[in-house]
């Protein structure tokens, strides 16, 4: 079997990606070594830079998950699967590094790793979510029940986000965490950083993404050449 | 200094390991089909 569209799109882009990744990168580095210290906090507040740029790419990993699911639903095509499967993952990773650049910066400013705050007990929700999302997958052998499943599943965990944006509102100034980004909240010098950030956030969630959906790809073919050559042997 | 030095390197270990596993992967997978990367 061939590889699908999605496939050789992800092929065709995973090499460009890879280097733009690595030059926004290097971009990136230089902005936040000369961005200036923050009055209050000082330098940690450079841990900004790259803990809001990473929600920004497992969100953008949930919702692609969401979308892709909700196309299988209605085309009933294998590939938009994979898709739904492989934003996941990688929305994970990236939830992954949130939560560990998260408790870091508390730990240098708030003198502790963690607090039960609304925002952070959600965001720890929001990846307990798709990493049960991610074990159903690996629990189940696959197939359209499956996919079907795992579809619905993407798209009603993506109520979690708003949640988990608005925390900070719902819970009536009680939160010890700082109030979302809005226009004129970062200091002089501390945009063009920020923007790096999130242009190498996104960037490296794009590139991620299309190896791993290569990775998905390639992973059935495998189990269909694998069923092909013991087919002789069952009968 | 320390905590913003100890975030990236977390955030690069991470990311770039995970870029490395799937690349490996990809490259054993694409070894055991005979598909040639340069081909598509």
């Amino acid at each position: 079997v061939a590889p699908d569209p999605l496939e050789r799109a992800a092929r065709r882009a995973s090499r460009p990606l890879g280097a733009l990744v690595l030059a926004l990168a290097a971009a990136w580095a230089v902005l936040v070594v000369r961005a200036p210290d923050d009055a209050t906090q000082g330098v940690v507040q450079k841990i900004l830079y790259v803990h809001v740029p990473t929600i920004f790419s497992a969100y953008l990993g949930f919702l692609v998950t969401a979308l892709a699911g909700l196309v299988y639903l209605w085309r009933d095509e294998e590939r938009w699967d994979r898709l739904a499967a492989a934003a996941a993952e990688v929305g994970v990773l990236f939830c992954t590094v949130f939560l560990i650049t998260g408790p870091i910066w508390a730990k240098g400013t708030w003198g502790r790793w963690w607090s039960w705050d609304l925002r952070l007990t959600l965001t720890l929700l929001l990846w307990f979510v798709y990493l049960a999302y991610l074990l159903l997958r690996s629990f189940t052998e696959g197939g359209p029940r499956a996919a079907r499943f795992a579809s619905v599943y993407g798209m009603a965990a993506l109520v979690v986000i708003p949640l988990n944006y608005l925390a900070i509102d719902l819970a009536g100034g009680r939160s010890m965490h700082p109030e979302n980004l809005g226009r004129g909240s970062l200091g002089a010098g501390m945009g063009w950083p920020f923007a790096a950030g999130v242009a190498t956030a996104l960037t490296a969630f794009l590139y991620l993404l299309a190896l791993r959906l290569r990775l998905g790809g390639l992973r059935a073919r495998a189990a269909q050449h694998a069923g092909l050559a013991e087919e002789p042997r069952g009968g | 200094m320390g905590w913003v030095v100890l975030c990236y390197a977390v955030v690069v270990a991470v990311v770039g390991g995970y870029a490395l596993r799937l690349r490996r992967e990809l490259r054993r997978l694409e070894r055991f089909l005979g598909e040639d990367p340069l081909r598509h």
